[in-house]
C-alpha cells in the first residue's frame, strides 16, 4: 500500500459539464457513452500510430506497482502498441527524493532528467510542482484533464495531474464499539476512555496519522489559517499547532502500546486485524481492500466523523526540458489514464476515488466507494506538512 | 609502487628475465614485443589498480566534500539542487557557519537520539560477540550435535530479507504476538511485549547480526592449533580455563573485527529501528532519513550523517588498535 499520500480529492471543485471520452479504449467507453450520451466528448488529440518511448518513476507500495504493470500500462499497450514505457519502482518510494533532487539539477540546467514523467509515494511531486519542475497541465494537451476537480488542480498550481485518490476514514471493530464516535471530540473522549485500544501511526510514515493529527490541529485553528496553510508554506500561522500538540501529547499514554506509534499505514492494519486495538485512523482504499481480502474482519467497520480527515490525490508530474517527442507521448498516455474507463480499473484495483470527478463514474463503479463519501478537507500544502512532522517528532512521542 | 610487487608483475618480471638470459639477434625483436606487452601490461595493471580509487573518490569522497559543505552552509554550486527543495538552511559565509550543527545539538532530542544509538550498538555488538563466541567455542572444545544444528540455526538469518524479518519480530513481539501471549498464559500481562522499544531494536539487531559474527569466529576457532588446546587439557585444564585463558586471547583479532564490524552496520542500519523501534528516541538511520525525506531538511541531515561519520570513525579506531595490539602481542 501507498506509505504516505497527500492533497485532497475536493468534492465541491468546478462543475464539470462534459464527460471525455477517450476514444477507442475498450468496451468500457460505449458503456460510459451510454450512460452520459448528454455529455460532451474530448475528441482525443493522439493517434494509435504513435511511436518512441518514455521513462517513469514511480514511488508506491506493491499495490501501485501491480495497477501499473498488470493493468494501466498494458491497457495503455493495447490502445497504443508502438509506445514504449519504461517503468522504474521505487518500493514506499525510498528514492522520491533523491530522484526529485535529479529532476531539480535537471531543469536548473535546461537539462531531460532522463525521466518523462513522475508518480511519488511522498509529497515529492507536490513540491516539485510547486517549485515549478513540471510542464503546466492544460486541456489542450490533455484534453481528459477538464474532468479533474478545479480544486485538485489548484494544490498543485495546474503543473501536475492527479490519477486517483484515497482519503482517511476511521475504523472501529463493531463487536466490541456498539456507538462509535461521531465527533473527533467524542473521538478523543474514547481515546481516553479505552486506553491502548487506539492506534495511528507515525505521520513521518504514514499519511493516515498524519490526517488524524492535521484533524487535531484543525481545532485550534481558524477556517481561513487551515485554508491558508493548505495552499500556503505560512510559517506564522504553524504556532497555531501548540494546543493540537499538547492534546496529542496527552495521549501518549492512551494510544496503544502506551504511546507506540505503528510506522505506516500497514502496521495499523496490522493491529487492528489482530483485535490488538479495536479503533484506528485507516486509508479508506487500503481498509477497503483488506477487508475485501479477508486480513480484516468482517466486524471491523469504517466511518466518517465530523470534521472529517482529509483526501488525497496521488499526482503524475512532466519535468521541464522533456524533450518535446517524449512530451506528446506522455500525454498521450496521461490522457489515457484519466479516460473513464481507465479510471474504472483504478477504482477497483485499489479501492480508490477516480482522479476525475465521482459524478462522471458508472453507478456500478460508484458503488464501490460513494457509501463514504468524497473527501472534504483540505490537507497541508507539502512544505507545512514537513514541519508539521518534525514539530509532532519533538513535542509528542 | 606496491601494485608493481602483484602476481601480474611477479610474472612480467619472470618474462624478462627469460629474454635477457637469451640475446640471439633472432629473438630480438620478440623482446621489443614483449617489453611493449609489458609495458602495456604495467599500464592496464595502474589502470585496474586505479578504478577502485576512482570509483571511490566519485562515489564516496565527492558525496562526502558536498555534505560538508552543505553542513557548512555552502548551498550554492553543487549543492544548489538540493537547497532550492530544502526548508530551513542556514547559510554560511566565507568557511562557513556551524548553525546547523549548534541548532541540532542545542535539540535536546537529538541528544537522545545519540545516546540511544550508541546505547544501542555497545550493546549489540557486546552481546553478538558473545552469542558468537560462546556458539562456537563451545563446539570446539565440547563438539556435540546440539551445539552444531545452534550454529546452523545461527546463520540461517543470513538468508531472510531484513525488511521481512522486521516485519515478522515486530509482530511476535507485539501486544498480541507470540511472546506475550506466553506471558499472559503464565498470569503476567505486558512483560514481553518488545515492539517500539529499543530493546526490541537489539533483539532484532542481535538475530541480524549473528549470522556474519558466527561464521568469522568459526574461522577464527578453527585456526587454534589442537597442540595449544590439548597441552592445557593435559595439564589438567578444565573446559572454561582453556576457553578463558588458551583459546581466547588468540581470537582477539577476531573478536575486534566482530565487534566493530557489528558496531557499524548496527550504527548504520535504518529497516530494522524504523519498523520495530520507538517514535522516540530514534536511532540515527531513522532519524537522518526522517530529517531528509519528511521534514526536508537536507542541510540538518548532513550534521546527523556526519554525526554517524564520527561514530564510525572511533568505531574504526578500535579496530585499529585492536590489531595492533595483536601484532605487539606476537
Amino acid at each position: 500500500m501507498v506509505v504516505k499520500r497527500r492533497r485532497l480529492l475536493v468534492g465541491a471543485g468546478a462543475a464539470v459539464s462534459c464527460l471525455t471520452l477517450s476514444v477507442g479504449f475498450g468496451a468500457g467507453v460505449s458503456a460510459a457513452a451510454g450512460r452520459t450520451a448528454h455529455a460532451k466528448a474530448h475528441a482525443n488529440p493522439y493517434p494509435k500510430s504513435l511511436h518512441g518511448g518514455f521513462a517513469f518513476y514511480s514511488g508506491g507500495d506493491t499495490n501501485v506497482e501491480q495497477l501499473w504493470q498488470d493493468v494501466l500500462i498494458p491497457s495503455f499497450n493495447r490502445a497504443y502498441p508502438h509506445i514504449k514505457i519504461n517503468y522504474v519502482f521505487s518500493e514506499h518510494g525510498t528514492n522520491d527524493v533523491t530522484t526529485l533532487d535529479r529532476v531539480a539539477q535537471a531543469v536548473k540546467n535546461h537539462q531531460s532528467s532522463g525521466f518523462a514523467l513522475l508518480e511519488s509515494a511522498t509529497n515529492a511531486v507536490e513540491l516539485a510542482a510547486r517549485q515549478r519542475l513540471f510542464i503546466p497541465v492544460t486541456t489542450k494537451a490533455i484534453p481528459n484533464s477538464a474532468n479533474v476537480p478545479s480544486a485538485s488542480m489548484a494544490v498543485v498550481k495546474n503543473d501536475a495531474v492527479p490519477y486517483r485518490g484515497s482519503k482517511v476514514v476511521l475504523a472501529y471493530n463493531s463487536a466490541t464499539v456498539k456507538n462509535p464516535p461521531k465527533t473527533l471530540a467524542q473521538l478523543l473522549s474514547w481515546i481516553k476512555a479505552n486506553p491502548g485500544k487506539f492506534a495511528y501511526c507515525n505521520p513521518s510514515g504514514g499519511g493516515s496519522g498524519q490526517y488524524f493529527i492535521e484533524d487535531v490541529l484543525n481545532q485550534y485553528l481558524s477556517k481561513s489559517a487551515v485554508n491558508t496553510l493548505a495552499f500556503n508554506h505560512a510559517t506564522s500561522l504553524e504556532a497555531g499547532w501548540s494546543k493540537g500538540m499538547a492534546v496529542l501529547h496527552s495521549l501518549n499514554s492512551d494510544v496503544y502500546g502506551n504511546g507506540t506509534y505503528p510506522a505506516g499505514n500497514t502496521q495499523v492494519l496490522t493491529l487492528l486485524g489482530s483485535g490488538a486495538v479495536q479503533m484506528a485512523v485507516v486509508w479508506s482504499d487500503q481498509s477497503t481492500s483488506a477487508l475485501q481480502d479477508g486480513q480484516l474482519p468482517k466486524s471491523v467497520k469504517l466511518t466518517d466523523i465530523t470534521p472529517a480527515f482529509a483526501g488525497s490525490p496521488v499526482y503524475l508530474g512532466v519535468p521541464k526540458y522533456t524533450p518535446k517527442n517524449q512530451v506528446r507521448l506522455v500525454d498521450a498516455f496521461l490522457n489515457f489514464i484519466l479516460s473513464v474507463p481507465q479510471q474504472a480499473k483504478v477504482v477497483k484495483r485499489l479501492a480508490g476515488f477516480p482522479a476525475i470527478k465521482v459524478s462522471l463514474m458508472t453507478a456500478t463503479v460508484k458503488s464501490e466507494f460513494t457509501a463514504l463519501g468524497e473527501a472534504e478537507s483540505l490537507p497541508y500544502s507539502a512544505q507545512v506538512v514537513s514541519d508539521m512532522e518534525r514539530v509532532w517528532q519533538q513535542d509528542v512521542p | 609502487m606496491a601494485l608493481s610487487s602483484g602476481p601480474l608483475s611477479a610474472e612480467l618480471t619472470a618474462g624478462v628475465a627469460v629474454t635477457d638470459r637469451d640475446p640471439s639477434p633472432a629473438r630480438r625483436p620478440g623482446k621489443r614485443r614483449r617489453a611493449s606487452d609489458e609495458g602495456t601490461r604495467g599500464g592496464l595493471t595502474s589502470l585496474l589498480g586505479f578504478l577502485p580509487l576512482a570509483f571511490l573518490l566519485v562515489f564516496g569522497g565527492i558525496p562526502i566534500v558536498l555534505s560538508l559543505l552543505l553542513m557548512l552552509g555552502h548551498l550554492g554550486g553543487p549543492n544548489s539542487a538540493v537547497s532550492s527543495l530544502g526548508q530551513d538552511e542556514i547559510p554560511g559565509r566565507g568557511i562557513g557557519t556551524l548553525g546547523a550543527i549548534t541548532q541540532l545539538f542545542e535539540n535536546h532530542a537529538y541528544l537522545q537520539d545519540i545516546s540511544a544509538t550508541a546505547i544501542v550498538f555497545v550493546v549489540t555488538s557486546a552481546v553478538v560477540l558473545v552469542f558468537a563466541t560462546t556458539l562456537t567455542l563451545w563446539h570446539r572444545l565440547r563438539p556435540s550435535r546440539a551445539i552444531a544444528t545452534l550454529q546452523f540455526l545461527a546463520v540461517i538469518p543470513l538468508f531472510i530479507p531484513v525488511v521481512i524479518a522486521s516485519f515478522s519480530l515486530w509482530t511476535f513481539w507485539g501486544s498480541r504476538g507470540f511472546t506475550n501471549s506466553l506471558a499472559q498464559l503464565a498470569g503476567i500481562s505486558n512483560a514481553l511485549i518488545f515492539s517500539g522499544k529499543l530493546q526490541g531494536v537489539v533483539l532484532a539487531e542481535v538475530w541480524v547480526s549473528l549470522p556474519f559474527a558466527v561464521l568469522l569466529m568459526r574461522a577464527g576457532v578453527a585456526s587454534l592449533t589442537d597442540s595449544s588446546l590439548d597441552a592445557a587439557r593435559d595439564a589438567g585444564a578444565r573446559p572454561l580455563t582453556v576457553a578463558w585463558r588458551i583459546a581466547l586471547p588468540q581470537l582477539r583479532k577476531e573478536a575486534t573485527i566482530v565487534f566493530c564490524f557489528t558496531a557499524v552496520g548496527v550504527l548504520g542500519s535504518f529497516t530494522v529501528p524504523y519498523i520495530i523501534g520507538p517514535s522516540s528516541p530514534l536511532m540515527l538511520g531513522v532519524d537522518a532519513v526522517n530529517t531528509f525525506s519528511s521534514y526536508n531538511q537536507p542541510q540538518q541531515a548532513a550534521v546527523i550523517g556526519f554525526t554517524i561519520f564520527v561514530l564510525a570513525a572511533l568505531i574504526g579506531c578500535l579496530y585499529a588498535l585492536g590489531s595492533r595490539r595483536r601484532r605487539v602481542g606476537r
